[in-house]
């Protein structure tokens, strides 16, 4: 970027924000920074290696790291073709499809969750459903289950993945496509060699958007996928209440950061390599 | 060759396209030889592009046939149909760098490495680009990505190369390059070539015919001399060139002037209102009214405003109510026979330039 200087005036447009930043991110996170690599008072890295080494963790670690990979995956999987309907839909599809997906935000996460229970639990919907098929099934519950967590984060995800993708894909000229098209390429071509390669930065950040919006995620883990596969927000909510102080809680917090900042590393190599592909 | 019994590349038969209620395209018919270099020409919203959306397959029409070296494309999908077509946005690829861009319709028809290679060198020599291969089309400037969009067009081999205002995007200057620059890419490669443009100097000077559109019609298609000098209407005559109109009619196979100077027009006209068009550069001042040769019709009328442009001087006169234009060339000889502004000016226009078009 170009550099550029900075009027004493241009300070009372983006104040507030960093204002707003520090006070509710910044001085949180050095606060935790502080819990976790101090002991009274001193510099101290025991905390953390325990946590690190510790059983808990890794098995937490493991079951978010699932979770999250099948989230990102399964959403990707969903939200991609969605996002392509979308984009090259009439004005008058396109903006009902934009309605219905951003329907469901209205209604508050905790509400939607609930209403998984209601369709998943034994004698739920879905049960009830199934038995026209199978008339003497016998009542299971698929709550308490990965798969209930994942089809649940999934749920809540789309939206956050599809508008990201969705504002990049819209960008896409529809030029493009007819060149190569008139050049000779078959629609599935064109598609594979000019739209989907054009996508790839918002694929990027929608990825990159669920990925940090599911990393933590409490709720639903909680809620559908009970105490199987715990996940490490809950490692973290459990010790909170366990330990007297915060420095447990405040290392795995410290720890999930990280994770996040290698995914993040990660997925921007991998972007970075796939566009080269095309040059 | 079957080319032997139909010398058309292109032969489009009374296509038609709607819209809603819209006709967008009415009957129009328009058939290219090998090699030539034909433009649409005609005013925003005439519906040039549409002619060449549903050449290339991207618009349906809803009738007429479209046939390529005789054989009907109508229900063909794009990609087989073989058309180069140059965007008005030329539509590179931003992703790929300037050779991969060329080498695209290569690439998908998968041919080997190093003849892509060679062919995209070639392609890149062609439109004076060697050595910019390895670039992204954002880095070049918008007359180079116009000259990769042609390259890449051209990489497809194509039986009809289809442009649409590959020019308007560029400065004047370029422009006039550029068109130069097209016309001898087409020599050279000797494509078939359907140019869209509403610039009408720019499709007098590049093409070999000229197909005038007005309101989804081909109001008159011929060579750019033809189109110029004789206008089948007022809306050609009107719309190419400048020109006035002074009425005229044809009573019992003769033409007069409103005023009832008799018109010396060859060729048996129906008896009728009519239009004479009167080009500026048409017009010469004459010292004295016997100073005409024979046929020449002289235009008295009233010096009103005389501009200089340069090389040229253009003037307006009125003449029985109307504005009539004249340019003459800047030689001190004819600029000092000019009258004051306000007197009286002898404006002659000589027998061959008479031309009349139907009134309305
Ligand atoms: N997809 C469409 N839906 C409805 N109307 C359309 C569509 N495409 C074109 N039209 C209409 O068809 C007419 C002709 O359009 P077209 O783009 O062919 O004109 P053009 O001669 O290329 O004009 P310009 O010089 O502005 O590019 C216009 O009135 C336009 O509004
Ligand atoms: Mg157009």
């Amino acid at each position: 970027m170009g550099n550029f200087t900075l009027a004493k005036q241009d300070f009372l447009l983006f104040g507030p924000a960093i204002l707003l930043l520090a006070v509710l991110c910044y001085w949180p996170l050095a606060w935790v920074a502080l819990q976790a690599l101090t002991v009274k008072g001193e510099l101290s890295f025991t905390t953390i290696a325990t946590v690190a080494t510790g059983q808990i963790f890794w098995v937490s670690t493991l079951n978010t790291i699932y979770l999250t990979t099948s989230v990102v995956l399964i959403t990707a999987l969903v939200g991609y073709p969605l996002a392509y309907l979308v984009s090259q839909a009439s004005p008058l599809w396109s903006y009902t499809l934009k309605f219905l997906i951003l329907f469901p935000f209205w209604t508050s996460t905790l509400v939607r969750t609930y209403a998984w229970v209601v369709i998943l639990q034994r004698d739920g919907l879905l049960v009830n459903a199934m038995r026209m098929v199978v008339p003497d099934m016998t009542p299971v519950s698929f709550l308490n289950t990965r798969a209930a967590s994942t089809i649940g984060m999934v749920h809540i995800m789309l939206p956050f993945f599809v508008f990201p993708l969705l504002a990049s894909m819209e960008s896409i000229k529809r030029d493009y496509l007819r060149a190569a098209e008139s050049l000779g390429a078959k629609p599935i071509i064109a598609f594979w060699t000019v739209f989907f390669p054009l996508s790839l930065p918002g694929l990027l950040s929608s990825v990159i958007m669920v990925l940090m919006l599911s990393i933590g995620f409490y709720i639903i883990p909680i809620v559908l996928g009970g105490g199987k596969g715990a996940v490490i927000s809950m490692v973290i909510e459990k010790s909170l209440s366990l330990y007297p102080d915060w420095a447990v809680a405040s290392s795995m917090g410290l720890l999930l950061l990280l994770m996040s900042a290698v995914a993040l590393t990660i997925l921007n190599a991998l972007a970075n390599k796939a566009q080269s592909i095309w040059r | 060759m079957k080319q032997k019994h139909d010398p058309s590349v292109l032969d489009i038969d009374r296509i038609s396209v709607t819209y809603g209620s819209l006709d967008v395209l009415k009957d129009v018919s328009l058939a290219a030889k090998p090699g030539e270099f034909i433009s649409l020409l005609g005013p925003s919203g005439s519906g040039k592009t549409t002619v060449l959306m549903s050449i290339a397959g991207f618009t349906k029409p809803s009738t007429g046939t479209i046939a390529v070296d005789g054989v009907a494309v109508n229900g063909m999908p794009p990609h087989r149909r073989r058309m180069g077509m140059v965007f008005q946005s030329y539509a590179l690829f931003p992703h790929m760098s300037v050779a991969r861009n060329i080498g695209y319709p290569m690439r998908i028809r998968r041919e080997a490495a190093q003849t892509i290679d060679r062919k995209v060198a070639e392609l890149l020599k062609l439109v004076h680009l060697d050595k910019y291969g390895d670039r992204m089309p954002a880095q070049l400037s918008g007359g180079q990505q116009q000259r990769v969009a042609i390259a890449r067009a051209l990489a497809s081999d194509p039986t009809i190369l289809l442009m649409d205002e590959p020019l308007s995007a560029l400065d004047k200057k370029l422009r006039e390059e550029m068109l130069i620059e097209i016309r001898r890419i087409h020599d050279e490669f000797g494509v078939t070539t359907i140019y869209v443009t509403h610039d009408q100097r720019e499709a007098l000077t590049i093409s070999d015919r000229v197909a005038v559109m007005s309101g989804g019609r081909i109001v008159q298609i011929g060579s750019p001399q033809e189109i110029y000098d004789r206008p089948n209407g007022r809306f050609v005559a009107d719309f190419i060139g400048e020109a006035a109109f002074l009425p005229a009619q044809v009573r019992n196979s003769a033409a007069f002037m409103e005023n009832g100077t008799s018109l010396d027009v060859r060729g048996g006209l129906q008896d009728g209102q009519y239009l004479m068009v009167v080009r500026p550069e048409r017009l010469s001042v004459v010292a004295d009214r016997t100073d005409l040769s024979p046929g020449a019709v002289l235009l008295a009328g009233r010096l009103q405003r005389v501009f200089f442009q340069g090389e040229t001087v253009f003037g307006t006169v009125l003449f029985e109510g109307q504005e009539v234009l004249f340019r003459c060339l800047n030689q001190s000889k004819v600029v000092a026979a000019l009258p004051p502004v306000d007197g009286e000016i002898l404006l002659a226009l000589q027998a061959a330039d008479i031309t009349l078009v139907p009134k309305g």
